[in-house]
């Protein structure tokens, strides 16, 4: 016992002995390398060389000594100086003791940039924040990716992007309209992880004279960049080359350039490609909500004979594509912007397809078109569009100046049951003006707007084939011609008094119109129909609207009441009279907005609408709009009207991330015209026939979308059910058509831990035509696809992406498609290289059957075959 | 709760009175503070603490939270109430451009409204090393100045705690009869922290007692690139005294508040304010 406690003596002073020898002492005084004065309250620390573990520290006293006793075996430690406005100094020494003096340089002080997370949606005041790195997944690249995944937004198929089920009236990035109607080109081109939050403003009012006193319903969306990606010019590129089954090389090129600042926004995009991806589709001007929508015009032909259904057939799209579009946006003061855009397009698009078309003809007879052929589009497009904006508290003008211009042709190659070669040539010029100026003075506000448009279309086609009605071997040519000027002016003052608006609005429109048209194969036709035209027609409307808008609290509701005059001028140049008509409108409507509480809103609403025809229904001679299919107007004028009643009951609660919207609409219209098709030997006339024709439309559509955080998973649930009741007129006898359509989409996006993320999309839609003829049955079509996306590690990435479709060709005969694309990525800091498969099965054919309740279509495309694509993306 | 509001009252007219140099005579009764200001640095670093204490040391749920400002300098620092702070800038302001009368002063006493612990902690003032502590009192402001403490800090190892994005590491101190907690970011290159509080390699973004008595959590922290002085109001009849006297002084004036109110002279004599009830006093400092 005695041993035991001597030796314990012994082994403790042993151990405290080694301590006093294993102690080192580092001291030293620390200067400002400029003053060279003594510097206080120096942070002094000692650690391990991983910095992670303290072995000791020390702060320098007024005379800038520091001293610090540590303890360790260690061979070697870390010294680190560090104080606010200097630099950090760090030095890595020998575990002796010993003296080390330093200075320090002067630094501006700034705080480590910190990660904090904020939850993934979040609400302040009127916005609604987004929070991208908590939302998009590893392959999400584009903004676009993940705007689709957003609980509350929903991206139709074009691009366009709807909150809880209305169009969106601004695309800001970073507050300004760089982009205006052609969001698609930012929203497909920016890099998901330049984004900090996607913000939508609720009840946006853009402008800001109209702030206080004109409510609006619609909400704007706004990308919220990272402080990274802003004041510098921001460049990714993707390069990428492969080989298509069947012989065909592929290349892909998208280069897009960003510079987003405070005063000046530049967007500049670069693509070109042949791997399917339709460019034209980035260029689409979308439908905003509140703002004017500008007139479209359309082709005079229509060189497609069957529609293109669902987008489950873009592998069948071939093509050649190259685009570039320029855009840039000058903030000339705190209110003043001037934004150029421009854009230019040269897309060659084909698809191959077969049609088997049976068209009723009456008792029980039918006529059947078999037809299979290569449409080919060549698209060749550009415009250019200037906006001054002057947004102030007082004044607000906006001027736009567009001008566009399309040097587009097609060509069909159809064999089958009339085989035939088409050529369409068609043009299309357009100059447009826009003005908008608002003047507020007290409580009055007083605007005017004007918009002058110029459209020119000379278009042609040209037709050879040995089967159908010909000229001593020349092919037929169909020439039209159709000019339009259009201004719409407006003249507004308003008054605000308390919770209510008072509005006056003077609106005069004209319309006017120059139509020609010339086919040279008038001999077959000639006994029974004209085949020419030449007329010019105007349509001249004079508006005047009275408004009362009263808006309390939760509270809103607007009543219009316009009263409209319109005459109507048409002269035929074979006719040397002119016609006229006269029309008198009274179209009210009622809207009705009540939040119920923070979650809740809902709006009532009631339109009255009458609409009349255009220059097509004098045309009384007969035109071609393909090789199989003719119009004609008949000298008829359709006046049309319409009552529609719909009611909308939205629900959105952010802090559960839970949204949901209901909307039941009914409208009812009718009109004194029916659309007709009459078959005469090879071919489809449409002409109008006077006829009372009632459409009655129901629709009821819900979304609910939920994002579960813990479960970092977004889900979705929409459904809609549409009952639509029409007249169908073939062959001079008219049926009644009932059609009911639903459509149940599901939607599912999860993150699996770190290293997985899965999507899967359920769409079922389904048709029941009923019809004298006869009743079907639900007419069916399943679309589901599922991603799943696996990272092993930071660099590599692994993604499948299958889709299916089953499709019911007859009551019991059903095809299925599967195809597969699978992605191998290895990721730095600075590129991706990304090896693609696509449809890995080679599948070739896709068909699908639609039926109108009296005639039956038919269609199977060709399906790009097998192909591999090896691109690489870079990031500057 | 009248008389409640009589002693709020009487106590914010007595610190405008303790603290004014110059002072605007306005409609209607009282004045508001106009003092003159030194500044003693620019803030560099500007911390936002949440301060919760429990006023009563048997009751966990008698606790007042106040929002505390850490505004760091070059050399000075200064920890105080934040709704004071940016009501003495509104203050000042409006002295500057003579807007001063009723309407504001109501203004100030609304802005001051639940405002909390009113006392102002500098470090490193009126000389390095020096701590400056004041505040004011029924009977008269009163402040001390000390050595700044010697914390005999130890830093746990391994324990860290993400506070405002930053990895903390965790300290422990004994302090005047209290066992503290402290979580520091060594990211922050900072000497400092609430109250008297430092000492160590980095910004205390959080300190707790044992008792859980005592609790300052940053809630807030950003660079100052602009020029935001670090005020010191010159408050003329403010008192010197020592550490001890002025927690003695603290003691009386939350203990006997109606009797000191009744001898200052400030109400009428005639006024029923009641007398004195017990309330619990519960200090941080216990020596």
């Amino acid at each position: 016992m005695r041993y035991k406690a001597f030796f314990s003596v012994i082994w403790m002073i042993g151990c405290s002995v080694q301590a006093v020898f294993s102690q080192t002492t580092i001291s030293g005084i620390i200067k400002n390398s400029k003053t060279n004065q003594p510097i206080s309250d120096v942070l002094c620390r000692i650690t391990d060389t991983k910095q992670q573990t303290y072995w000791g520290y020390g702060i320098t006293d007024v005379e800038g000594q520091y001293r610090i006793s540590i303890n360790t075996h260690r061979d070697t430690i870390v010294l680190i100086f560090s104080s606010m406005g200097y630099e950090t100094q760090t030095y890595t020494l020998p575990n002796i003791t010993q003296r080390k003096n330093i200075t320090l340089n002067e630094a501006p002080y700034a705080l480590k940039e910190i990660t904090v997370t904020p939850p993934p949606i979040w609400k302040k005041g009127d916005t609604l924040n987004y929070n991208v790195e908590a939302l998009k997944s590893n392959n999400d690249y584009y903004i676009i990716d993940v705007i689709k995944k957003l609980p509350g937004i929903e991206v139709l198929e074009g691009g366009q992007i709807k909150y809880q089920g209305t169009a969106i009236n601004k695309f800001y990035i970073e507050g300004l309209d760089l982009m205006e109607r052609k969001y698609n080109i930012a929203s497909n081109n920016i890099p998901a992880e330049a984004i900090e939050n996607v913000q939508i403003f609720e009840n946006h009012q853009p402008v800001k004279v109209l702030k206080n006193t004109r409510f609006s319903e619609a909400a704007a969306l706004n990308l919220s960049l990272k402080k990274a990606y802003k004041m510098r010019p921001v460049i990714s590129a993707d390069i990428g080359s492969g080989y298509m089954s069947d012989k065909n090389w592929l290349r892909l090129l998208n280069v897009t350039a960003m510079q987003i600042g405070k005063n000046n926004q530049a967007l500049l995009t670069a693509k070109l490609n042949n791997v399917g991806i339709d460019l034209s589709n980035e260029l689409t001007e979308h439908t905003l909500t509140d703002i004017q929508q500008p007139t479209v015009y359309t082709d005079l032909f229509n060189p497609q004979t069957t529609i293109i259904p669902h987008e489950i057939i873009k592998p069948s799209l071939f093509n050649n594509s190259y685009a570039a579009t320029y855009n840039h946006l000058l903030r000339m003061t705190d209110d003043a912007q001037l934004r150029l855009t421009a854009s230019y397009l040269n897309e060659k698009k084909w698809r191959n397809y077969m049609i088997s078309n049976q068209y009723y003809m009456g008792e029980d007879d039918y006529w059947r078109l078999d037809e299979s052929g290569r449409l080919t589009n060549h698209n060749h497009t550009s415009d250019v569009n200037i906006t001054f904006t002057s947004n102030k508290e007082k004044s607000y003008v906006d001027n736009s100046l567009k001008l566009s211009g399309a040097w587009n042709t097609s060509q069909a190659q159809v064999t089958g049951s009339y085989p035939n070669r088409q050529h369409f040539h068609l043009p299309m010029y357009t100059i447009r003006n826009r003005l908008n100026t608002i003047v507020k003075h007290n409580k009055n506000t007083l605007s005017f707007s004007s918009v002058i448009d110029y459209c020119n279309l000379p278009q042609s086609v040209k037709i050879w084939s040995d089967s159908i009605m010909n000229i001593n071997g020349e092919p037929i040519k169909q020439n039209v011609r159709k000019n339009t000027f259009y201004t719409t002016n407006n003249l507004s003052i308003s008054h605000s008094a308390g919770y209510s608006l008072y509005s006056l609005n003077l609106t005069f429109n004209a319309d006017v119109n120059m139509l020609k048209s010339h086919m040279n194969t008038d001999t077959f036709f000639k006994a029974y129909r004209h085949t020419k035209n030449h007329l010019n027609y105007n349509q001249y409307d004079i508006t005047v609207t009275p408004r009362y808008q009263f808006k309390k609290g939760a509270f809103f509701a607007q009543i219009s009441s316009p009263l409209s005059l319109i005459t109507l001028t048409h002269k035929q140049k074979k006719h040397a009279n002119k016609t006229y008509k006269y029309y008198f409108f009274i179209t009210p409507n009622l809207r009705i907005r009540y939040e119920i509480n923070k979650y809740w809103y809902t709006v009532l609403s009631y339109a009255y609408k009458k609409q009349i025809g255009d220059i097509f229904d004098f045309a009384d001679g007969l035109r071609f709009l393909n090789y199989q299919t003719l119009t004609n107007g008949n000298n008829l004028y359709e006046l049309r009207t319409t009552h529609s009643y719909v009611n909308r009951w939205m629900y959105k609660n952010p802090v559960e991330a839970l949204f949901f919207n209901l909307t039941a609409m009914y409208s009812s219209s009718k009109s004194n015209l029916i659309n007709s098709v009459s078959f005469v030997d090879t071919y489809k006339i449409r002409h109008m026939q006077e006829k009372e024709n009632k459409r009655d439309h129901y629709l009821i559509t819900a979304n609910i979308a939920k994002y579960i955080d813990p479960l970092q998973t977004n889900v979705s649930l929409t459904g809609n059910y549409n009952i639509i009741k029409f007249k169908q007129s073939q062959q001079r006898k008219t049926y009644n058509v009932t059609n009911h359509a639903y459509h149940i989409y599901g939607n599912i996006n999860s993150k699996i831990g770190l290293k997985n993320s899965v999507s899967l999309n359920i769409a079922y839609m389904a048709n029941k035509v009923k019809s004298p003829l006869r009743s079907t049955n639900a007419i069916g079509q399943w679309l589901i696809n599922g991603s799943w996306n696996y990272y092993p590690s930071n660099k590599w990435q692994f993604s499948t992406h299958c889709d299916y479709s089953r499709n019911q060709l007859q009551s019991r005969e059903r095809t299925d498609l599967w195809l597969m694309n699978a992605d191998v990525t290895y990721k730095t800091i600075k590129w991706h290289c990304i090896l693609s498969v696509r449809n890995i099965w080679n599948n070739k054919t896709y068909k699908i059957l639609t039926y109108d309740g009296l005639n039956t279509f038919l269609s199977a495309y060709h399906l790009r075959g097998r192909e591999i694509l090896l691109s690489i993306r870079l990031k500057l | 709760m009248l008389r409640l509001f009589i002693i709020g009252f009487a106590f914010l007219l007595w610190t405008s009175e303790a603290s004014k140099a110059q002072t605007l005579t306005i409609t209607g009764s009282g004045t508001i503070p106009i003092g003159e200001q030194d500044t003693l640095d620019y803030t560099q670093l500007y911390v936002l603490y949440k301060q919760t204490v429990q006023t009563d040391s048997t009751n966990a749920k008698k606790r007042k939270t106040s929002e505390m400002v850490l505004q760091i300098g070059r050399k000075i620092s200064k920890y105080s109430n934040r709704k004071r702070l940016l009501s003495d800038s509104i203050n000042h302001a409006h002295a500057i451009d003579g807007k001063v009368d009723m309407q504001e002063t109501q203004n100030s006493l609304a802005r001051m409204k639940g405002a909390g612990d009113l006392s102002e902690t500098f470090k490193n003032h009126p000389s390095a090393g020096k701590i400056l502590h004041r505040e004011g009192f029924i009977n008269g402001a009163l402040f001390y100045e000390e050595e700044i403490p010697k914390f005999g800090w130890k830093i746990a190892a391994t324990e860290t705690l993400n506070i405002l994005g930053y990895s903390c590491a965790k300290a422990t101190v004994s302090f005047r009869g209290r066992l503290y907690t402290a979580w520091f970011a060594a990211d922050v290159a900072v000497n400092n922290g609430p109250w008297k509080f430092e000492g160590l390699p980095g910004l205390i973004l959080k300190i707790e007692d044992s008792k859980k008595q005592f609790c300052f959590e940053a809630i807030a922290i950003y660079p100052v690139s602009w020029k935001q002085p670090i005020t010191y109001d010159i408050r003329k009849k403010e008192i010197k005294t020592t550490r001890e006297k002025f927690n003695i002084a603290k003691k009386r004036n939350k203990e006997e508040a109606i009797t000191l109110l009744k001898n200052s002279g400030k109400i009428p004599s005639d006024t029923n304010l009641g007398t004195d009830k017990k309330r619990l006093y519960n200090p941080i400092e216990l020596f």
